[in-house]
């Protein structure tokens, strides 16, 4: 539409938006329009059909050039030299354009409808992009779950089979390596429990025999201390014994009483050997490494072994080599473990027949020294020769065996540097072998070494000789008096104790073992009343020395004589003592 | 509610807590998007409003000035 400046429709189209306003609505519009200056854009809707329309209006203008004195000319304007319009712009009518917003409002709709859509199935597509992840994540974690399930209630026998490489694969490996190693370790335990009872019986076994071995070692232990009394009750007889047949064999007998006392004698002396292996074996000592003679060894275990196996018809050979040279060793200890074998060998002939011989073969070879025990009994089966040294193996009945000896025996010998072990055949009998390493030591004069030779005194000397024991009195009164000693006695420990007020003796042979007052006992109390004599006592006993007894013996550093005893040796010794007693005197 | 959402399962929890945050983000998207392109289709309808009555303005001041009512209907 295009109006003049009176708002005069010029020219407008039939069916312009305009023509179809009410009378009101298009003379608002048409004020509006002609009142502004620029572009106007109004909007209105037809009451009629509800149409919305945009209605642009800008003004229509022309240039006014004055080019006389009143002559005004209107219209297009000349161009001025420098391009630019002449004249003053005047505002001549207004152009109008209306344009409906339905085809606005339908392309808006169909975006809307196209977003929507679109976001619908964006909406969709997520939905199951999630579900998808979800199902990725969430399976692999249910069968977990139901894995752990099964797991709780005992079951490992499920693997869970994930063959992702991401955390849940690792989560998935991981758990069957656990159950894996439940599997494993139930099947331990499982094994564990049937082995369990199987090894409870066997301690039970070994308890009851370690038991048993116990109660057997009480009563070794109340048996060495029965033999050891009645080897000190043993002795003192003895030495009466042995003493008074040597007496009377120094005085003038006829041949046949000589031959009878030295028979006496010579019984006395095999007597006062069997006391003294006794001894020996029954003594508790510590180990104590010395310089030994191993064949001397053998040689005193089997006098201790010789009456049981002689009644059994076990027959002894020996082959002792007799340049053996001697090595550092605990007697006590090399005795227990030789012993062990032969007792060993003793019963094993004894139990399948009724005569056997015991072969015991000692050599040197380089710088160990072999003892080789051989028998002829059964023999060892193969399955048990490497397991004879085992604490608590034993093939013997209950009672009769504890299993420890040989164990015992093998850490005796380890423990010396040595090495034991046993080779047999079964039914061609066993021999145990035993290799010591010849340990040099310094050479020793042993001091309590017993000789029979005649000595007669070289001096005279004041002897007192303290004894509870009548014989063992008389025997030595008699015997230092006939060699020319002046000779006092004492038969208790007080009695002694008294005459030492008054006399002055040049030697005191003392008994340790008194009633009332022992001879340590009376040993203090000389201290007390006279000093000087404590060093002058010799003590004697007839007992093993206890560890009390010995460290009082190393305390005082006086000598010690053991019952019985060889009545030339005794003087000896006493005239050996006797003379480094003056000597000291003259120092 | 919050009660109620740990009753369910890690699936359920997993399912609704994507779901929801795909529907949010895509509605806004789309309101804003809608914004835009209504926008957008507005001005052009403004442009062309303008372009068309500057032209008519511009071409019809001939036809104004001599009241020439064929030619200002030939231009329309």
């Amino acid at each position: 539409m295009i109006q003049d400046k009176d708002r005069k429709i010029l020219a407008s189209q039939d069916k312009g938006v305009l023509l179809r306003l009410s009378s009101k609505q298009k003379e608002t519009l048409t004020n509006i329009a002609s009142q502004q200056e620029g572009l106007n854009k109004q909007n209105f809707v037809l009451k009629k059909t509800g149409e919305e329309f945009y209605d642009f209006s800008f003004p229509v203008t022309t240039f006014k050039t004055v080019k006389f004195d009143e002559e005004v000319s209107l219209g297009l304007a000349t161009e001025t030299k420098d391009g630019q319009r002449s004249g003053v712009t005047e505002r001549i009518g207004t152009a109008r354009v209306g344009i409906t917003t339905a085809e606005m409002a339908e392309r808006i709709a169909e975006m809307k409808r196209i977003v929507i859509f679109v976001t619908f199935q964006i909406v969709l597509l997520g939905i199951f992009l999630a579900f998808l992840m979800v199902r990725i994540i969430m399976n692999p974690l249910e069968r977990l779950v139901q894995a752990t399930k099964k797991v709780a209630v005992g079951d490992f026998s499920l693997e869970v089979k994930i063959r992702q490489k991401d955390e849940l694969g690792e989560l998935a490996n991981s758990f069957n390596i656990m159950t894996r190693n439940l599997r494993k370790l139930i099947c331990e335990i499982e094994e564990y429990n049937r082995t369990l009872e199987k090894k409870v019986e066997e301690r039970t076994k070994k308890l009851e025999e370690a038991q048993a071995f116990l109660v057997q070692s009480e009563k070794l232990s109340a048996i060495g201390q029965l033999i050891s009394g009645v080897a000190h009750e043993l002795n003192n007889p003895l030495a009466s014994v042995i003493g008074f047949s040597q007496l009377a064999l120094g005085s003038e007998v006829n041949t046949k009483t000589g031959s009878y006392l030295k028979k006496i004698c010579s019984e006395a002396d095999r007597c006062a050997k069997i006391v003294n292996n006794l001894l020996t074996f029954s003594r508790r000592s510590k180990p104590e490494k010395k310089s030994v003679g191993v064949n001397g060894i053998v040689e005193r275990t089997l006098d201790l072994m010789s009456y049981q196996l002689q009644v059994n018809n076990i027959r002894i050979t020996k082959d002792l080599d007799a340049g053996l040279p001697k090595t550092l060793g605990d007697f006590h200890q090399l005795q227990q473990v030789f012993l062990n074998i032969v007792n060993n060998a003793f019963q094993a002939m004894t139990e399948k027949a009724k005569e056997g011989i015991i072969t015991v073969r000692t050599k040197r070879i380089e710088n160990i020294i072999l003892i080789e025990f051989t028998d002829t009994g059964p023999g060892i089966p193969k399955e048990n020769l490497n397991r004879i040294f085992d604490p608590f193996f034993t093939t013997k009945d209950i009672g009769k065996g504890t299993g420890l000896g040989l164990s015992i025996s093998y850490g005796i010998i380890k423990e010396h540097g040595g090495n034991i072990y046993a080779l047999s055949e079964p039914g061609k009998g066993a021999t145990f072998v035993i290799e010591l390493p010849i340990v040099e030591t310094p050479l020793t004069v042993e001091v309590t070494e017993k000789t029979s030779k005649e000595i007669t005194p070289s001096f005279k000397a004041y002897v007192l000789v303290i004894d509870d024991e009548e014989s063992i009195l008389d025997l030595l009164y008699d015997f230092l008096k006939g060699k020319g000693y002046d000779v006092d006695t004492a038969s208790t420990g007080q009695e002694a104790l008294r005459k030492f007020k008054t006399e002055m003796y040049d030697l005191i042979i003392c008994d340790l073992k008194m009633p009332n007052l022992s001879g340590q006992q009376l040993y203090n109390e000389i201290k007390k009343i006279k000093p000087e004599l404590s060093s002058r006592i010799i003590f004697f006993t007839g007992d093993t020395v206890s560890p009390q007894t010995e460290s009082f013996l190393k305390s005082t550093g006086n000598r010690v004589i053991s019952k019985p005893f060889d009545l030339n040796w005794l003087l000896s010794f006493i005239q050996e003592f006797l003379i480094s007693q003056t000597e000291l005197k003259a120092k | 509610m919050k009660i109620g959402f740990k009753k369910f399962g890690l699936r359920l929890k997993f399912i609704i807590t994507f779901s929801l945050l795909i529907l949010l983000t895509s509605v806004l998207l789309s309101i804003f998007l809608i914004r835009k392109q209504a926008e957008l289709i507005r001005n052009e309808l403004n442009e062309k409003g303008e372009y068309l009555v500057k032209n008519l303005a511009s071409s019809s001041e001939y036809g104004v000035l001599v009241e020439d009512t064929k030619l200002l209907s030939w231009l329309l």
